[in-house]
């Protein structure tokens, strides 16, 4: 993998008014070549930092490097090399796809043949001469990806792509992206308020909340925080000796219950044994097991 | 070359719109209005002495003083709609090209509209005459020769005259999004400019750009034609700096 990131950012702050920061101190590192998910819920601040990484909004505070450069100096040459879609498709209605596809063309000095590319790619070479008012909102989305290929581009950067698309539409988007990234080496930086949207395709994860980035990493890293976080829910006929015994396991009492936390199914074992040589009886063992999507909401809940 | 290429984007983005059938339909009301008047008045005794060019002097008054300048105010709405109507300014801001180079293509866009109001225009005037020539033969529009230097000179005023609020509108037109705001201000300001010349008859008049159009077409502002038109100009210079600048400027939400 390459040394250089495809994106980096260090303390990026943006405020849209005086008062609060938006974002606060985002420290994002999208290596070359990976599928980076950017998650937060709505408001959390995923599209104001997509936002300045498209120069669409003015850097007021930190730096944005793009392909090892400063961005703002290199905005022209840089967005040659970056295709975008930023939440909801922007598409001229009264024009064919053809049409809309023509319209960036040139500016991004690409080849006519392109066109009847990119619009297979996003399966709607039949609908090329159809004006764009007459689309389905999950059309109007794919030839907004198809846009965002248009420039052969060596960072794809998605925002809520998945928006409008049904499920047999969001599992081809998943199956192009993946086949986008390992067949061109595209970076691929997309964002989703739904870890369950993404976590079969991505690479890396980053997770923003209220502005603020809680996690960044691969996803076997995140899913070393989410083992973190398996629970066990205990009752035993003496829960106050069950706290003190389990102490190790930093037990928590949920009402009639004990929680532990526990990292694999050998511990189970090894909690109940501690508990019968004890002399305690166990009425209640349960795994809660997390899965990532639970991990995401517990890391960005807890900051609310 | 950059520039050519965005301008090529905007021609494209403006096929099919409100903005290319309205410069149609604007063309054409003054010399359907003139014509429909001489089928059934006749032509006034004034101008019967050398109808051809009359008719386009006449047509040049209706053209300075309301349809000119409400075409532009118009457009320039219409067309800065295209954007936000589709809300398109996302990809516009992303894609590569310089703030300044989307904005100058957009006003060349606009420009070039309004050349082609005023080449519609013309033909559709000439299209009246030859229609009066059969349908009203009694004029022997036949007879009589038509000064197309004149002509020329007419529309070059014409248009000198209608770029500074070109300028001011397109600026106002791409920095609200709310349409009713660009062509409310628009027509207030054109208002305004009719109530300066025929109520308050204000000595620097020729300085408000709402004015130059019509006064260009009026015999009494003749002798200050060169400075109304350079006023104009100036104008649009200035308001086109002012318009780039603030639009390199901009951020999107």
């Amino acid at each position: 993998m390459n040394e250089i990131p495809a994106i980096r950012t260090t303390a990026l702050g943006y405020k849209y008014s005086k008062g609060n920061h938006t974002i606060n101190n985002i420290n994002l590192l999208v290596p070359e070549a990976s599928i980076y998910g950017f998650l937060g819920p709505n408001g959390s601040g995923k599209t104001t930092t997509l936002s300045l990484l498209l120069g669409m909004l003015p850097l007021q505070q930190g730096r944005i490097e793009v392909f090892g450069l400063d961005f703002h100096p290199n905005r022209i040459s840089i967005l040659r090399q970056v295709g975008s879609l930023i939440e909801t498709p922007s598409l001229y209605g009264h024009l064919t796809a053809l049409e809309n596809l023509e319209v960036y063309r040139q500016v991004y000095g690409v080849a006519k043949d392109r066109l009847a590319e990119v619009l297979k790619i996003v399966d709607l070479e039949e609908a090329g001469k159809k004006t764009v008012g007459r689309f389905s909102l999950g059309m109007k989305q794919r030839l907004a990806i198809a846009l965002a290929l248009l420039p052969k581009p060596r960072l794809l950067i998605l925002d809520e792509p998945t928006n409008g698309l049904d499920p047999n539409g969001i599992i081809e988007l998943r199956k192009l992206l993946r086949k986008l990234n390992k067949g061109y080496g595209m970076t691929i930086l997309v964002s989703s308020h739904l870890l369950s949207e993404v976590e079969k395709m991505v690479t890396h994860v980053g997770i923003i909340n209220s502005g603020e980035m809680l996690f960044q990493g691969t996803l076997q890293e995140l899913q070393q925080v989410q083992k973190r976080q398996h629970k066990l829910q205990l009752q035993t006929s003496d829960n106050e000796l069950a706290y003190k015994l389990l102490r190790h396991y930093h037990p928590e009492r949920n009402r009639e219950n004990l929680l532990v936390t526990y990292n694999c199914s050998d511990e189970i074992a090894s909690i109940n044994q501690l508990l019968m040589v004890n002399g305690l009886r166990v009425y209640l063992l349960r795994p809660q097991e997390n899965n990532l999507e639970q991990s995401f909401i517990q890391l960005t809940s807890s900051q609310l | 070359m950059n520039l050519l290429i965005s301008l090529r984007a905007e021609l494209l983005k403006t096929k099919r719109t409100p903005a290319l059938y309205f410069t149609g339909l604007a063309a054409l009301l003054i010399p359907l209005v003139f014509f429909i008047d001489v089928c059934t008045d006749g032509m006034e005794k004034e101008n019967s002495l050398d109808p051809l060019n009359a008719f386009f002097r006449e047509g040049a008054k209706g053209m300075g003083v309301f349809i000119l300048p409400l075409f532009v105010i118009l457009l320039c709405t219409l067309l800065a709609q295209i954007e936000y109507r589709n809300n398109t300014w996302k990809q516009l801001f992303a894609s590569p090209q310089t703030g300044m180079q989307v904005y100058s293509a957009k006003f060349l866009n606009m420009q070039l509209l309004l050349l082609l109001f005023l080449l519609l225009y013309n033909g559709l005037m000439l299209l009246a005459l030859a229609a009066l020539r059969v349908t009203v033969p009694v004029l022997e529009l036949g007879k009589y020769r038509l000064d197309w230097g004149s002509l020329l000179h007419i529309n070059l005023n014409l248009y000198a005259s209608v770029l500074a609020i070109s300028s001011i509108q397109f600026w106002i037109s791409i920095r609200f999004r709310n349409f009713v705001v660009s062509a409310g201000v628009g027509i207030v300001l054109w208002l305004a400019a009719c109530f300066i010349l025929l109520e308050l008859h204000f000595t620097y008049a020729n300085l408000y750009p709402y004015t130059l159009p019509v006064m260009s077409v009026f015999e009494r502002y003749q002798p200050k034609l060169s400075s109304i038109q350079l006023t104009s100009v100036a104008y649009a210079v200035v308001f086109l700096l002012l318009g780039c600048l603030d639009f390199s400027r901009r951020s999107i939400r």
